[in-house]
């Protein structure tokens, strides 16, 4: 679906942002990307449909290598949603903001419209049409964010800090949203420091260090691995941090522990 | 933070609200040119008390409707107040370089209560109509979508930049700038402004990036067609008959 071949990325000041990645992300998969702050994330992620070009080495989506020709097509197959809200919903009213991607497909106002009706429905955003962009919830904002996305029915969902900002219940809310849409077949990768959420959510993780890809395996892996997450800063998640050092198959998500606790509890 | 809506009232239901915005639009400018062409003081009157009445029908707050058209004040104020001490005429007062005349006094009248109808009319079409219906409606009155897209981006976007002034009012404060000397909070003043228009640069860079994420390519895309009843086209002939009827009888 996504493939990166040895991708370098400079910023303008001469700041080496990504050094040498090699990634890929097949067809239904579910991808974190975690790493500290700087590790070059949402840089990557930038990558991912053609906003930002790599300094050299290749970005491929769909098997096509990403150039000035193919971007439109590019851009409706990679669907990506920014961290702050605020700057991906720029139209003062919702449905506006919505109806920018299909409209941008060169779609006809009835594919538009009903796109856009579909794509509120689908995040729960049903009569929110004629809502303000600036008065509306965060977690509202981030939904309209996503079915601005949705119209324009990518194959790829990638999403910076998806949860960051967000109260618990939008969070999850949120979280719920991306399963439904796995569910549907859509490939969903996330940038994220909520280990938590990545132990629950991804079935696989890679990890972004000084902008090459430390590594890149399954959440269990990766999280049982302290010397990688000391040298990442990063922090395993709680089921991890509670479990260490009592029983060797550390469970991976809150479901299993609470299982693990019942059989080892005496009745 | 919460924040009033520049189109407060707009998404109430009325006669008034509903017609559609280009007549409304269309109306407003032809009103506005009419209202700034009258040299008698009845006939502005008379003019005034048309809008009044097209504000009780569409339940607009009047008092709310006169205190936001008052902003005019400070400006047609000024202007009003120097052609009246300086319009030569049978004086009513004088002193030193400055003459009171009735001449004087009857120009300012007129010239403050033009500027403050055409703004008593502009609130009327703001409070009336939502601000994005507006603006579609601009872009159907062929106004380029560059200038559209800008007023649009504004409307957006006030309110976010007007958010971050304030915190970092806040942080200013929270740091005790009131304690300081006023060279110190003179400078951190000046840091302020400039730290919210690299902030506003920044996140022009970064909408714009979420613009092409979604495939823009400079083109901007108007949205649908608006269609214009027989019903609107009725009530903005009448208004229009009815303020001209008026402007001439009185002439």
């Amino acid at each position: 679906m996504i493939e990166f071949e040895s991708v370098f990325y400079n910023y303008p000041d001469g700041t080496a942002a990504l050094k040498g990645i090699d990634f890929r992300v097949e067809k239904g998969e579910k991808v974190a990307l975690v790493g500290p702050n700087g590790s070059g994330k949402s840089t990557l992620l930038l990558h991912t449909n053609g906003i930002l070009l790599p300094t050299s080495g290749a970005v491929k989506v769909n098997g096509q290598l990403i150039t000035q020709k193919n971007l439109k097509e590019v851009r409706r197959a990679v669907g990506l949603i920014f961290q702050d809200c605020d700057d991906q919903i720029f139209s003062p009213m919702v449905c506006d903001d919505v109806a920018f991607g299909p409209m941008n497909l060169g779609l006809n106002r009835e594919e538009v419209a009903r796109r856009v009706k579909d794509a509120l429905e689908l995040v729960g955003l049903t009569g929110y049409e004629q809502r303000s962009s600036h008065h509306i919830s965060g977690g509202e904002k981030k939904k309209v964010a996503l079915a601005g996305i949705l119209a324009m029915d990518p194959d790829v969902i990638v999403l910076d800090e998806p949860t960051a900002n967000l109260d618990p219940e939008s969070a999850d809310s949120l979280v719920n949203l991306l399963n439904d849409l796995h569910n549907l077949g859509k490939t969903v990768l996330i940038a994220t420091h909520e280990v938590d959420l990545v132990c629950e959510w991804a079935e696989r993780v890679c990890v972004l260090h000084g902008g090459t890809i430390v590594k890149d395996c399954t959440p269990a892996e990766a999280f049982s691995d302290p010397d990688l997450m000391h040298s990442t800063k990063l922090r395993p998640p709680v089921v991890y941090r509670i479990f260490e050092g009592i029983i060797n198959q550390i469970p991976t998500t809150i479901a299993n522990a609470r299982e693990k606790l019942r059989m080892l509890t005496p009745k | 933070m919460r924040h009033d809506f520049i189109d407060k009232y707009s998404d109430r239901n009325s006669t008034v609200h509903r017609i559609d915005a280009r007549v409304k639009i269309i109306c407003v400018l032809i009103f506005i040119t009419l209202a700034t062409s009258i040299m008698n003081i009845y006939a502005l009157i008379a003019s005034f008390s048309v809008l009044t009445g097209v504000f009780v029908v569409s339940r607009v707050p009047l008092k709310w409707a006169f205190l936001k058209a008052s902003i005019v004040i400070p400006f047609a104020g000024s202007f009003a107040l120097i052609k009246a001490l300086t319009i030569a005429g049978s004086p009513i007062f004088s002193w030193w370089v400055l003459n009171l005349t009735s001449e004087g006094v009857t120009t300012a009248a007129l010239l403050f209560f033009r500027a403050y109808i055409s703004v008593y009319t502009v609130v009327l079409l703001t409070s009336t109509t939502r601000f994005p219906t507006l603006l579609a409606a601009l872009e159907k009155l062929k106004v380029p979508p560059l200038i559209t897209s800008m007023v649009s981006f504004t409307y957006r976007y006030i309110f976010v930049f007007t958010d971050e002034a304030e915190r970092l009012e806040r942080a200013k404060a929270a740091k005790c700038i009131e304690g300081a000397q006023y060279r110190l909070r003179l400078s951190a003043s000046a840091k302020t402004i400039g730290l919210v228009f690299i902030r506003a640069y920044e996140r022009g860079e970064r909408i714009y990036r979420s613009m092409l994420a979604r495939g823009f390519d400079g083109t901007i895309n108007t949205s649908d067609a608006i269609e214009i009843t027989r019903h609107d086209i009725f009530a903005g002939v009448t208004f229009i008959a009815f303020t001209a009827l008026l402007t001439i009888v009185l002439r």
